[in-house]
């Protein structure tokens, strides 16, 4: 499942939709196309069974009829010629002589044979000229024909029957001697005295009749109906060739039709089946239609789905993008709007239209959420914002309760006062460490510029010095041997002296004053070095190392507050200014050596001072 | 020689600054001192320095306004700035009027030294101008004492040699008339308000402006007359008998001016008037007849008698006193005492 899905989510919404939309309008077809074949089969199939039987039944009915009439017509020629009307004067031979021979014991006379021939002849003559003839059989074997003296063979199926009551129909055969395929009606004379059957009629017929009865009637354009007797010989066949054959010689005998209404299959054909049984001929008519035909509908049906399927592919293929777009473009604006968010452009406006549309409801939703974004970054902001004034407030009232404990110019004055006393009272000392101690103050506590003069620097320095000599009466002892031409390079201010104090608190103090600290400086390349030495009592490895490492800390960080606690703040937080005011390649190096002293050098640039050395 | 105005009001620094000027000009420089701007207003219209030297911080007016209207005055001066302030604007402002030296407190001595220096090598005609003025001041000073016409006889000298200047140096002349003018037109309205006193001509010759100045110079000549008619002698007793009393306080001209109900320019042209001495010259004179009479008197030690006759420190008592008197207090104990 899950594989489906990510497989599905690997192509885009747009792509889903064509492929849905082609699903289901493909199935929808489909489907239509298969239940309007099952139904419109069921439905011809139907209309066709009900059809062909009525066809069939009123086929069956009209020749029923027809061989009705025919054995009513002949009772007349059978019960003898009535006694014409000019009676006496011109005696009618025939009157009676059919009768007469029939249920008389004489055998039969020529002349008598030759007027009933006559008769049967007219007969034939006057009322169906479709009977190929007519036979008389007395019970004794005697016959006569309209044919004249034909010789019967003994295989005519009428001879064979026996003489009772029945009427029966001889279906098709090739009647002797004229091959002709005929159908003979065998009825029963009876005795006009006594009712006795005496004999039989045998009427053959031609299939003019019956195959203008059936001409008449067709089905479908190949359909065709056939007459098969209950001795499933062809009675009836559009194909002449098949009369008379049983059914097991023709290819008809595939076919089961033992019930009526079927569908089968021969071949690769479907035909549709049904038939009829007449109770007087025990016959049935077969109503034979290949289903293809009486289906045509169903190709129509077919062809206009077909047309539907591709007009609703082309809808599919022309108007799913369009309406993918559609769909889509508020989805890709919102996509855009939350890049925009997931950048941090909070400030983006989310437009949406008010309706039922999801994706109008999720812009809504999504603008109501980055409103509420705002507004809580606002408050937190606002509260932060608060916090910091706050704290700013309070290190400002610090600050200023420290400003007014030490007012520069009260500092100032007063240690001009103390100078000037010390002056009017002639204590030199005095005078110069209150003049170096304000000196000092000052360039100290003023911020700005950041970078000055190595001169400055030094005139700084010789003031700290100063004092530093001062405090530790004879023994301490130093030296500021700079080269001229290095005074107006510039440098970070305040980065000398402290470095010196650092030496001065490691190494002079220690040794209670009895130390010496050389400051020079050179060039190397591009750069000037600083150098402090002093002859202190230097550090241990493991120390140095310490120092070392953390002044790489500092530099790296670049942050100001890391080294705050940190021992050798003065080394530390120069390191840190130079780095960040000229790059990772300046700075602070340390080297120490135990119980000999140690040289910390300042690397600074220099190059770019040479071209503005003049001003 | 020229004259010095060191204007402060921290009394411990103007001292010193005072007594490095001092050492700094081993007697080529006199040195006044002012307590705040107003005094030294007063006391350049007296004294004509050549040179300031001002703090800026001041009570009453501070030295950018001393500046400012000194600058506006047309007094040629020399200005130093002692400031306790690194302050641009300050600086900024001080260049403006044409400062030029600006030094930080505490102020070094040899900072100071070499600013003296760097202003006596711009002086240029400034020296020349200032003799012009102290003759000037000398001649007004004498009014009342001398006989008017010596008075008008030195009056034409004066404007007569200035007059000369014209081929010389004509900016010091024009320089020079004006402030004679200025500073006689002055003096006759605080005389007597009322007085109308005309402006010089602008196009007015030698001769004209001859006439004029003696003519002012009668002016003056006749309202100082009226004026020492009236009596003021009771004022100036009180004055002095206050600094009789006062003397170990540091009594400073701006006090005196209130206390006699004058303005501080006024007292101080008045007093000199008065007593033939500036006030501090005065105050330093009493100072010093008491600390005479201490080292007589008492076995109490230099620094002991420095401090209770006022001075700020032994040193400074004892270059004053040695200075004054003519030699040491311990030598003057010496020779005087048993």
């Amino acid at each position: 499942m899950n594989r489906f899905k990510r497989y599905l989510y690997r192509y885009s919404i747009k792509q889903k939709m064509i492929v849905a939309f082609l699903t289901v309008s493909l199935l929808g077809v489909a489907t239509i196309a298969m239940s309007a074949h099952y139904y419109y089969t069921k439905a011809t199939t139907q209309d066709f069974y009900n059809i062909a039987r009525s066809s069939s039944a009123s086929l069956n009915h009209q020749i029923d009829r027809y061989f009705k009439q025919l054995i009513q017509s002949t009772s007349a020629v059978i019960a003898g010629p009535l006694p014409s009307i000019g009676g006496v004067f011109q005696p009618n031979r025939e009157a009676g002589a059919i009768q007469a021979w029939l249920t008389g014991d004489e055998p039969l006379t020529l002349s008598n044979r030759l007027v009933i021939e006559d008769a049967l002849r007219r007969y034939i003559a006057i009322n169906y000229s479709e009977i190929e003839s007519l036979v008389l059989l007395k019970e004794n074997g005697e016959s006569v024909s309209s044919n004249g003296q034909a010789k019967y063979r003994l295989e005519e199926p009428w001879l064979r029957l026996p003489i009772d009551e029945k009427t029966s129909v001889v279906p098709t055969y090739e009647s002797y001697p004229y091959q002709i395929p005929v159908v003979s009606l065998v009825i029963p004379v009876h005795s006009t005295e006594n009712m006795r059957v005496v004999g039989r009629l045998v009427i053959n017929l031609s299939l003019s009749e019956i195959n203008e009865i059936m001409g008449k009637t067709s089905i479908g354009k190949t359909g065709r109906f056939i007459i098969v007797s209950s001795s499933d010989t062809i009675v009836y066949d559009p194909d002449s060739s098949l009369l008379g054959k049983p059914l097991s010689e023709t290819p008809l005998d595939d076919f089961h039709l033992a019930v009526p209404d079927t569908l089968q299959k021969v071949g690769n054909m479907d035909y549709l089946i049904t038939f009829t049984e007449s109770d007087f001929t025990e016959w049935r008519i077969l109503a034979v239609v290949p289903l293809q035909e009486m289906a045509t509908g169903l190709d129509v049906a077919t062809k206009s789905l077909l047309i539907v399927l591709l007009v609703m592919f082309l809808f599919v293929i022309l108007v799913v993008p369009f309406l993918s777009k559609l769909l889509m473009e508020p989805a890709i604006r919102l996509k855009k709007v939350m890049h925009e968010v997931e950048r941090g452009n909070l400030a983006v406006q989310v437009d949406y239209h008010p309706g039922k549309d999801e994706l109008q409801s999720l812009n809504r939703s999504f603008g109501k959420m980055i409103g509420q974004l705002n507004n809580l970054i606002d408050d937190v902001y606002r509260y932060q914002l608060r916090q910091m004034q706050l704290e700013v407030q309070q290190k400002d009232a610090m600050i200023k309760a420290l400003q007014g404990q030490i007012n520069p110019h009260f500092l100032y004055n007063t240690l001009d006062i103390i100078r000037s006393i010390a002056f009017l009272e002639e204590v030199p000392r005095i005078v110069k460490i209150a003049g170096n101690l304000a000196s000092f103050f000052r360039y100290t506590a003023k911020l700005d510029p950041l970078e000055v003069t190595l001169r400055e620097e030094i005139e700084h320095l010789s003031k700290y010095l100063e004092i530093i000599d001062i405090r530790f009466m004879q023994n301490f002892q130093s030296n500021v041997c700079v080269n001229e031409k290095f005074m107006s390079a510039r440098l970070v201010k305040l980065s000398l002296q402290p470095i010196v104090e650092n030496a001065v608190k490691y190494a002079v103090e220690p040794k209670n004053g009895n130390a010496s600290i050389i400051v020079n400086a050179f060039d190397e390349g591009d750069d000037l070095i600083l150098e402090v030495a002093d002859n202190g009592p230097g550090m241990s490895a493991e120390r140095l190392e310490d120092i070392r490492s953390s002044l790489i800390q500092v530099a790296e960080r670049q942050g100001a507050d890391h080294y705050a606690a940190r021992e050798s703040l003065g080394l530390a937080n120069v390191h840190a200014r130079i780095v960040l005011q000229y790059g990772m390649r300046y700075g602070i190096a340390i080297d120490s050596f135990q119980s000999r002293g140690t040289v910390v050098s300042i690397r600074i640039p220099y190059r770019k001072v040479r071209s503005d050395n003049k001003s | 020689m020229y004259h010095i105005l060191v204007a402060e009001d921290e009394p411990w620094i103007r001292n010193s600054v005072v007594e490095m000027v001092n050492r700094i000009g081993e007697g080529t420089i006199t040195v006044s001192e002012a307590t705040n701007g107003e005094e030294a207003w007063a006391l350049i219209q007296e004294l004509w320095p050549t040179v300031l030297i001002t703090d800026i911080m001041m009570p009453k007016m501070d030295g950018l306004s001393l500046i400012q209207k000194i600058h506006e005055h047309d007094i040629p001066m020399m200005y130093i700035i002692i400031s306790g302030y690194d302050n641009f604007q300050y600086a900024q402002k001080a260049i403006h009027y044409g400062v030029t030296e600006y030094l930080l407190k505490p102020v070094d001595m040899d900072q100071l030294r070499e600013a003296l220096g760097r202003s006596e090598q711009r002086m240029g005609n400034l020296k020349e101008i200032s003799s012009y003025m102290s003759r000037f001041q000398q001649l007004v000073d004498a009014i009342g004492e001398n006989a008017p016409q010596t008075i008008n006889r030195k009056m034409s000298d004066l404007i007569d040699s200035v007059l000369k200047l014209k081929y010389i140096n004509p900016p010091v002349r024009r320089n020079l008339l004006r402030i004679f003018e200025w500073k006689i037109s002055g003096m006759v309205k605080e005389l007597s308000p009322g007085q109308f006193v005309p402006a010089i001509p602008a196009d007015a010759d030698d001769g004209a402006i001859l006439r004029y100045f003696n003519q002012l110079a009668d002016v003056l000549i006749m309202h100082v007359a009226e004026q020492s008619k009236s009596n003021t002698n009771h004022i100036i007793k009180r004055v002095c008998d206050f600094i009789h009393t006062h003397y170990k306080k540091d009594i400073s001209l701006t006090e005196m001016a209130q206390y006699a109900n004058m303005s501080i320019s006024y007292f101080s042209a008045w007093f000199k008037k008065c007593t033939g001495r500036t006030l501090v010259q005065y105050i330093q004179e009493v100072r010093i007849e008491k600390a005479k009479e201490l080292l007589l008197e008492t076995q109490l030690k230099n620094y002991e008698i420095a401090e209770r006759v006022g001075f700020a420190t032994q040193p400074y008592f004892t270059r004053v006193f040695k200075s004054s008197v003519g030699v040491s207090p311990n030598m003057f104990r010496k020779r005087m005492g048993s």
